[in-house]
């Protein structure tokens, strides 16, 4: 029962990101912005692997870039690796200071798969 | 003699019936039919041999052709040098990395590996590279750095301007097959015309129109050999030196001729010349380089010249062509006038056949060599680096594939940072040794890494990189001293303790588990009193921190640097606070490394991904972090760390470094001075460094006198001022507190530093210094005020 619903709410935070504004197509400037462009076009091709190798890339040159890193957490919980969202979620929000917007899609992430006591 | 008649088998019955008449000619008649009878039955069994010995050939032939024809070491690449505007990068480090990677000056850096400087301005042209997440085409681009930043970057032949593009990765080493062939694999069609017509031209002129074996030109030699009086002249054609080379031995005896002539026919037979001819460019041995063949075309002209073999000149074309006839007899390298004749009789034999014109013989003589330093990126620039490599990868790969699959692996080095940490260590080695006349030699070990990624830019293993021996960095072991004291305050402020707590820095006897007494001491041997938690981290009193560990639990701090990434068991002894346990810089820098994460461990790591021989990416090893601890906590620990660089005990050797870099970090000093240790980290850059003598004597320096000096000389070189503000955290109150007393401070106290405190915790009394010292513990009207904004 537990996996069912662990399933489920794997599927309904993989829609929900799906759904979610992309943080990255208009706040960040620069080769991080142009990486994470790219990686979302793998990404809409369904590669996966591909579009993390490219925001991995965008965190190795801006390694403060909140929006790289919330992209990482996108891309994990796409695959199914809860743990993992969660981390760079949290990292994301290290460096989101006043960016509330982005500060609430990584609680978004982390909340859905680790909710509140 | 016999005759005809006497073969009717009417004779042989007449024998038969008088046996005894003439025994004589009877048993010649009988021996000449045995000899027949037996050549028919020789012949027969020889054609037949023939025919299976030609057939099993054959198999030989096939099989190995139409099978991996070689094992192919895998290659190491550095990590790709990203250009981009604003991109920190000073001209001289640009035009080095340009040089590693075998770029060439020219007049106008538009030929593909070449570049031209002009004052602020670089234009080069890049090559085309497959890297694991898409290809970076070929492209010229012309950039201006100015102020040690990229302030433009363009395409040359559009204008545009590129907002981001990559250099090709520097191959940084090879994993050999244990037979140490090394080759680059090339097609025909990568090779340039020049080369394949000297090589037709010298070594088999009828290559086209032979069947393997070109006999005419077996008769050719032969004369020439019985004129001269000795062997001038070979008569084996490329087949046949494919055959040799690839499938037989180098014996000089008739037996080998005679299977490589069949075989070199069975191969003319089975496969078209364009592919034999493919073979030998791979095949052919070409030089040596310590323990490793250089072999084919594509391999020695990265290893004669430092480029792809498609970037080879005429004149470079005629060089090779002529050391393959004798690679140890004319290696331009020691033999540079007698490879430089050999390659202008290749070039006057090219013009006699009019393959090229008198223009281009006369201009390609006039070349000199142009050799590139050896090896420029062969296998020994960086051995502790690519130990790590391999054993990082050895947890997925087998040994064997590494050394023959042709896997392209890429690494996080970074030649940039790997070089600052060389040199650095070899100048810092030889002047410690002279001005504190260290009687032993002194030795060290560099790790460096990227706060973010958790990758690995610089191993240093040796105060000589190049030593592919001892790797320091990775495999000694030596106790860490105070490098673990931030993993105890940081537990300390896990429990409630903040920077202004007083702590006893007092004279401690502790009871061991073996029933000995253990009574640590200060380095200055002098016992401070009570200080402050600050003052304790920065200065490194021992007995503060023995204190303040038996107080808050060993097994406490124990935990805490196995969350930090101390992965080997520890034993919960008071001396562990004093850092009484070996360990290898790597290990100290994953410790570092999550406190440079503020709290996040990122597993420390080498290789990015692995490509097969054909580009089709094979594995990744992503990114991968964990919270572990709250990140105001290590904020507050950081700050520490920066205190004790700046104020504590790296106050000397810190003056060296620029003030605007943020810095931090902790020395580590052994018991004699054995060891000498220095780790921390900036916003870019975690490094740990460890000085000490093979012998384990006594080098006479502490971490600041030694190891620091070392560090600050790296990061001075590596870091860059912070261009964005540090992000703001809600949970830390900054304070001002009088350092005497560990109370909030004011404009009366001499001894007052401005605090990163965790709501909740620390001071809120005033210290008597504090201005309205009546005011006692609520301060005066203007440290009042002053708190309102804190």
């Amino acid at each position: 029962m537990r996996l069912i619903l662990l399933a489920l709410s794997i599927l309904i935070l993989s829609a929900c990101s799906g759904m979610m504004p992309t943080a990255t197509l208009s706040d960040p400037s620069g080769p991080g912005k142009l990486l994470l462009t790219q990686a979302q076009t793998h990404q809409d091709n369904g590669e996966v692997d591909q579009a993390i190798a490219l925001v991995e890339r965008a965190v190795r040159i801006e390694p403060r870039n909140p929006y790289a890193w919330h992209r990482l957490a996108q891309l994990q919980l796409s695959k199914g690796n809860l743990h993992k969202a969660i981390q760079f979620a949290k990292r994301s929000n290290q460096f989101s200071n006043n960016n509330q917007r982005l500060k609430a899609l990584n609680e978004k992430i982390i909340n859905h798969v680790e909710p509140p006591l | 003699m016999t005759t005809p008649k006497k073969r009717t088998p009417i004779r042989r019955k007449s024998a038969a019936k008088k046996p005894r008449k003439n025994p004589v000619k009877k048993r010649a008649k009988k021996t000449t039919n045995i000899i027949k009878r037996s050549l028919i039955f020789f012949m027969l069994v020889g054609t037949l041999s023939l025919g299976a010995y030609t057939l099993y050939l054959d198999h030989i032939v096939t099989e190995k052709f139409e099978g991996k024809r070689w094992s192919i070491p895998s290659r190491v690449y550095a990590r790709a040098l990203e250009l981009y505007p604003d991109k920190q990068i000073t001209t001289q480090q640009l035009l080095r990395e340009l040089k590693l990677i075998g770029y060439r000056s020219s007049f106008d850096g538009r030929t593909a590996g070449t570049f031209l400087q002009q004052g602020e301005s670089v234009t080069l042209s890049t090559r085309r590279f497959q890297h694991w997440d898409s290809e970076e085409p070929a492209q010229t681009i012309k950039l201006s750095i100015k102020n040690n930043k990229i302030q433009t970057l363009q395409d040359m032949l559009t204008g545009a301007a590129i907002p981001l593009t990559r250099l090709e990765p520097m191959q940084i080493g090879t994993i050999y097959p244990t037979h140490k062939e090394d080759r680059v694999l090339v097609q025909l069609e990568q090779l340039p015309e020049y080369l394949i017509k000297a090589l037709m031209a010298i070594e088999d002129r009828h290559f086209n129109s032979h069947y393997g074996v070109d006999f005419k030109g077996i008769g050719r030699a032969l004369l020439a050999n019985i004129k001269a009086g000795g062997v001038v002249q070979g008569g084996s054609t490329l087949t046949q030196q494919l055959v040799k080379n690839f499938y037989l031995s180098n014996e000089r005896t008739i037996t080998r001729k005679i299977n490589e002539a069949i075989m070199a026919m069975l191969l003319e037979f089975h496969y078209d010349k364009a592919e034999i001819l493919e073979a030998y460019a791979n095949e052919i041995y070409l030089g040596q380089d310590g323990a490793r063949a250089i072999h084919g075309f594509g391999l020695a002209a990265e290893f004669y010249f430092n480029k792809p073999a498609t970037e080879l000149s005429l004149p470079e074309s005629a060089l090779l062509v002529a050391i393959l006839r004798g690679p140890a007899f004319y290696d331009p390298r020691r033999y540079a006038e007698r490879a430089l004749k050999r390659r202008n009789h290749i070039l006057d034999t090219m013009l006699r056949d009019e393959l090229i014109n008198q223009q281009q013989a006369a201009s390609a003589k006039a070349s000199p060599l142009t050799l590139s330093p050896k090896p420029s990126h062969g296998s020994g620039r960086y051995p502790a680096f690519v130990e790590l490599v391999k054993r990082q990868l050895q947890k997925d790969y087998k040994e064997d594939d590494l050394r023959s699959e042709g896997l392209r692996i890429f690494t996080s080095l970074d030649p940039i940072a790997q070089q600052v940490a060389e040199q650095s260590l070899t100048k810092w080695t030889a002047r410690l040794e002279k001005d504190y006349k260290i009687k032993h030699p002194l030795n060290g070990g560099i790790v460096i890494s990227r706060p973010g990624s958790g990758e690995i830019t610089a191993v240093v293993g040796d105060r000589a990189a190049r030593f592919d021996g001892f790797n320091r960095a990775l495999d000694t072991q030596r106790p860490v001293g105070s490098l673990l004291k931030p993993a105890l305050y940081l537990t300390a402020i896990q429990q409630g303790y903040s920077l202004a707590s007083m702590i006893e820095d007092a004279e401690v006897n502790i009871t061991e588990h073996n029933g000995q007494i253990w009574s640590p001491q200060n380095y200055d041997h002098i016992n401070h009193g009570k200080v402050t938690l600050l003052e304790a981290l920065s200065h490194s009193y021992n007995l503060a921190a023995v204190n303040l560990g038996m107080n808050i639990g060993l097994g406490h701090t124990v935990q805490t640097l196995q969350a930090l990434g101390i992965e080997r068991p520890l034993p919960a002894y008071p001396s562990l606070l004093l850092g009484a346990v070996e360990m290898a810089p790597i290990d100290i820098a994953q410790m570092y490394q999550t406190l440079a994460d503020e709290g996040f461990y990122t597993p420390l790591r080498a290789v990015r991904e692995v490509l097969t021989q054909q580009n089709t990416p094979l594995q990744r090893y992503p990114m991968n972090t964990e919270q572990r601890f709250d990140h105001s906590q290590i904020q507050v620990i950081n700050f520490g760390l920066e205190h004790a660089f700046r104020q504590g005990t790296g106050h000397q050797i810190s003056q060296y470094a620029p003030t605007n870099l943020h810095l931090g970090g902790k020395t580590g000093t052994t018991d004699d001075l054995r060891d000498s240790w220095f780790a921390g980290f900036g916003d870019e850059h975690v490094a740990v460094v460890w000085l000490g003598a093979d012998n384990n004597e006594t080098i006479g320096l502490t971490g600041a006198s030694g190891a620091l000096r070392v560090w600050t000389d790296i990061m001075s070189q590596l870091a860059t001022p912070r261009s964005t503000t540090a992000h703001k955290n809600s949970n830390i109150a900054w304070r001002d507190i009088d350092l005497n007393t560990g109370l909030l401070g004011g404009n009366g106290c001499a001894n007052s530093v401005s605090l990163p405190l965790i709501k909740n915790t620390g001071p809120d009394e005033y210290a008597p210094c504090a201005q309205g010292i009546l005011g006692g513990h609520r301060g005066g009207i203007w440290t009042k005020f002053k708190g309102l904004f804190q």
